[in-house]
């Protein structure tokens, strides 16, 4: 028990280590989103607030589940292509077809940060699909839970 | 606790401040209040410390709960984890819930205790619900979103459901922490005071151990080197710091130790005195007169040996007996000793002898003022049994000079002073001088000769006819005792009879006399009679009748035949004694003739009285009555009264003519003399008994 504690310790911290190794080479994701509109958290709050705009977090669902902007639905985008503006969608996987039917609706996407090409990858995709009101609110889970914004888990 | 002990003046002896301290509590008391105090004091602290051994346990096990609550946690976070790898296996499943129930069942075990706890354990329903939800998943798998969210969902529970735990567990071990530190610090402080108790019981067990060995030893050491030092007089002092049981040894030590001193005392006195009269006996006497002697040094004058000798003991001792004899004996001792002065010693010698060591005399006029203070003394009269006795003494006196060799000699130079004092009259005293040396000295040489010539043929007797008025007839012998002295030839009883009374011989002698007289006259034709002298110790000495009837009835002489002449001395002033002698003689039939009448002081008036049938007229009115005309008158008057009383008249010494002549003129009835006829050593009745014969 002890040992095996010690051991997952040692996996748990031997990851965040490798995953920091890999963020500080990970390339942000563009400033401008042609056809929608790059917002802050702090507009994504008024949105919230306003009721209106259907919040999609693009992430793992192990980290939705471990917390998200209250009332995002769980839209994980399975991301295999490159961190470009010029990704291959082919290579990856994005249930459109779980977002509302209505193009209208405003749609806000986020997944970890500027760092998270997910979510701007799935409001590319959602613009392609034909949706008019696309938000990327590029500073994602990091920029809310650090301005302390509302957290629903 | 031995405060109390210390308290005393440290110039005090410490056996004194011992005996001078007020009672204070008892060791006994002392130690049981101690221990008392002491138990309960332990007992309180062990209890305490129980109870506190009591909240650490529960302080441990929450803190254990707490460790276990911590654990689990995380191994809930593992187990999830294996969930979703597993895609729901079941011991993964099993695995959760039982990590489920250990968390909800530690949490409600800690929540009793822990207030901050208990307010956030709420959490925990939300968490129980997410793991619920995982587990609810028709599907568990890390590619199924819902799981991935139900899991991330979990995990997020679980981080911020781990900081209260580990807060809880913080806490749990800060309580146990300080309950396990007050546990010890009472568990501690109990055993110290067990120990205390324990050392307080070793002291104590030592103490008492010690105090009934004898405590302190030092006054119990005191006593007993007095004790062995002699010093028995006091008694034990009796201390409430000693035990009872040494002190009373010590006691009963002292005790037998002074009665056997006592018994020894009365060994040595009785071994040195004599039992009855309580003087010095005979030898430690003579150890104590040679001691002195020695220490005298030869001085003269400082040193009297006074040899003492009751006069008339001997006739108490016979006449009232034994016990009566001692009696006097103590009285005698009683008045001596009062006579004594400091550092002189009394003694006695043997029956009615006493000796007495008289220091630092002054002289011959001390010692003749001591003498005369003691027959002074003994002169008075003692009442034995109610009766008044009177016992006189005679003292001689030795003073110790030059001359003297050693004590024995002392002690015999004292004892001729003694015979010269008795023979110059009882009731005297005489101090040695060399002359009296040869004459006692002769004096006792005869004694001994005498004593020892008794029952040989040394001691003889002569017979001397006597004659009828005619001067022709016979009529008898007097027997006349003369001793052959190998020395001195043929000696009268005049030269040794003194002698033979004052040495206690005469009773003997007369006794002989009377046998050999009686044995003699059987011999002789049958109306001779025998004529035997009798001295007054033998009339007084009470057995005289007793005597010749024995002797009369062994020869068979008829009493008629047995004269027996009594000096006219011994009847001046008779005793009761006497008279009744005299009588008894009498009534056997036995002659009592007077002997040596006309000498010296008789009483006319007792002539009647007594029973004498014949006077023999002494030999010096004989004598002169040849020459002196008034001497014949006397000779005459003598026969008339004689006549008138019916009694027989005999004259002594007719030696001439001249004086037969008279005699028969005067009508005497019978007559002796060397004229008619001399003592001879036997008698010869068978020849002629003409006057001028004679029977030698």
């Amino acid at each position: 028990m002890q040992r095996a504690f010690r051991t997952l310790v040692a996996l748990v911290v031997g990851t965040t280590l490798l995953s920091t190794a890999l963020a500080g080479d990970k390339p942000q994701t563009p400033g401008q989103l042609a056809g929608g509109e790059v917002i802050s958290v702090e507009r994504g709050q008024a949105l919230v607030a306003e009721g209106q705009a259907v919040f999609v977090d693009t992430r793992n669902p192990l980290n939705f589940g471990k917390g998200h902007v209250p009332g995002a639905m769980a839209l994980a985008y399975r991301e295999k292509s490159a961190y470009a503006d010029d990704f291959d969608a082919g290579l990856d996987q994005f249930a459109l077809e779980r977002l509302p039917g209505d193009k209208q609706a405003p749609l806000v996407f986020y997944s970890d940060g500027p760092t998270g090409w997910k979510s701007y990858k799935a409001a590319v995709l959602a613009i392609r699909a034909g949706y008019a009101r696309v938000y990327y609110m590029r500073g994602g889970w990091a920029q809310w839970e650090a301005a302390g914004l509302p957290v629903e888990r | 606790m031995e405060s109390a002990t210390t308290v005393a003046p440290p110039d005090r002896p410490r056996a004194e401040s011992r005996a001078l301290r007020p009672p204070a509590m008892s060791l006994r008391a002392k130690v049981g209040f101690g221990a008392l105090a002491l138990t309960l004091i332990s007992f309180l602290l062990l209890t305490l410390a129980w109870s506190s051994m009591g909240r650490m346990e529960r302080a441990q096990a929450r803190s254990g709960s707490a460790n276990a609550l911590l654990v689990s946690g995380e191994m809930l976070l593992r187990t999830a984890g294996e969930l979703m790898l597993t895609q729901g296996s079941l011991s993964a499943r099993n695995g959760s819930l039982a990590v489920a129930r250990d968390i909800e069942q530690h949490l409600t075990e800690l929540s009793r205790t822990d207030a901050d706890l208990s307010r956030e354990a709420h959490r925990w329903s939300a968490l129980s619900a997410q793991v619920d939800a995982l587990l609810s998943n028709r599907l568990i798998d890390v590619t199924d979103d819902d799981s991935l969210i139900a899991y991330g969902r979990l995990i997020q529970g679980i981080e911020g459901f781990m900081p209260v735990v580990r807060d809880a567990k913080q806490r749990a071990d800060q309580a146990a922490d300080v309950a396990l530190h007050q546990a010890a610090a009472w568990l501690v402080s109990g055993l110290l005071g067990l120990t205390a108790l324990g050392a307080l019981a070793g002291l104590t067990l030592v103490k008492m151990l010690d105090h009934q060995l004898g405590g302190d030893p030092t006054l119990a050491c005191e006593v007993a080197q007095r004790i062995a030092s002699g010093e028995l007089d006091p008694p034990v002092p009796h201390s409430n710091d000693y035990p009872a049981s040494v002190m009373a040894a010590l006691e009963h030590v002292r005790i037998r130790l002074l009665e056997r001193r006592a018994i020894e005392e009365r060994v040595r006195f009785l071994a040195r005195h004599d039992v009855l009269s309580g003087a010095l006996n005979r030898g430690s006497f003579n150890d104590l007169l040679g001691l002195e002697i020695d220490r005298a040094g030869g001085g003269a004058g400082e040193l009297a040996v006074l040899y003492i000798d009751l006069d008339k003991f001997k006739e108490v001792n016979d006449t009232l007996g034994h016990a009566q004899g001692d009696e006097v004996i103590r009285q005698t001792s009683r008045r001596l000793r009062e006579l004594l002065r400091r550092g002189d010693h009394l003694a006695r010698l043997g029956g009615d002898e006493f000796a007495i060591i008289a220091h630092q005399v002054n002289g011959e006029r001390d010692i003749e003022h001591l003498c005369q203070r003691i027959i002074e003394s003994l002169t008075e009269p003692m009442t034995v049994s109610g009766r008044a006795i009177t016992i006189g003494a005679s003292i001689g006196v030795a003073i110790l000079d030059a001359t003297v060799a050693d004590q024995e000699d002392l002690l015999h130079k004292a004892d001729l002073a003694m015979y010269r004092a008795k023979a110059n009259g009882r009731g005297g005293y005489s101090i040695y001088d060399e002359a009296l040396d040869g004459s006692l000295r002769e004096r006792h040489e005869l004694v001994r000769e005498l004593r020892g010539a008794i029952g040989t043929d040394q001691l003889c007797l002569h017979f001397q006819p006597i004659f009828g008025a005619d001067a022709q007839q016979r009529i008898g012998y007097e027997a006349l005792l003369r001793w052959r002295h190998p020395r001195r030839g043929l000696l009268p009883p005049s030269e040794f009879m003194p002698l033979a009374e004052d040495s206690g011989l005469t009773e003997s002698i007369g006794d002989w006399v009377l046998q050999h007289a009686c044995d003699t006259a059987l011999r002789w034709p049958d109306p001779l009679l025998v004529s035997v002298n009798v001295s007054a110790a033998q009339v007084e000495g009470g057995r005289l009748a007793e005597r010749i009837a024995h002797v009369l009835a062994g020869t068979g002489l008829p009493p008629g035949r047995l004269q027996l002449e009594i000096a006219e001395s011994l009847l001046i002033d008779p005793q009761e004694s006497v008279t009744r002698t005299l009588e008894a003689l009498s009534a056997q039939g036995v002659g009592l003739a007077m002997d040596n009448f006309g000498s010296g002081r008789s009483s006319l008036g007792l002539l009647w009285q007594l029973h004498f049938r014949k006077l023999k007229i002494d030999r010096r009115i004989v004598a002169t009555a040849a020459t002196d005309p008034r001497a014949e008158r006397v000779i005459e008057s003598i026969v008339s009264l004689a006549h008138a009383l019916g009694m027989r008249v005999t004259a002594e010494g007719v030696e001439v003519d001249s004086q037969l002549s008279r005699v028969q003129a005067s009508r005497c009835d019978e007559m002796q003399g060397f004229l008619l006829g001399r003592p001879a050593p036997d008698a010869h009745p068978n020849g002629p008994t003409t006057a001028g014969a004679d029977p030698a």
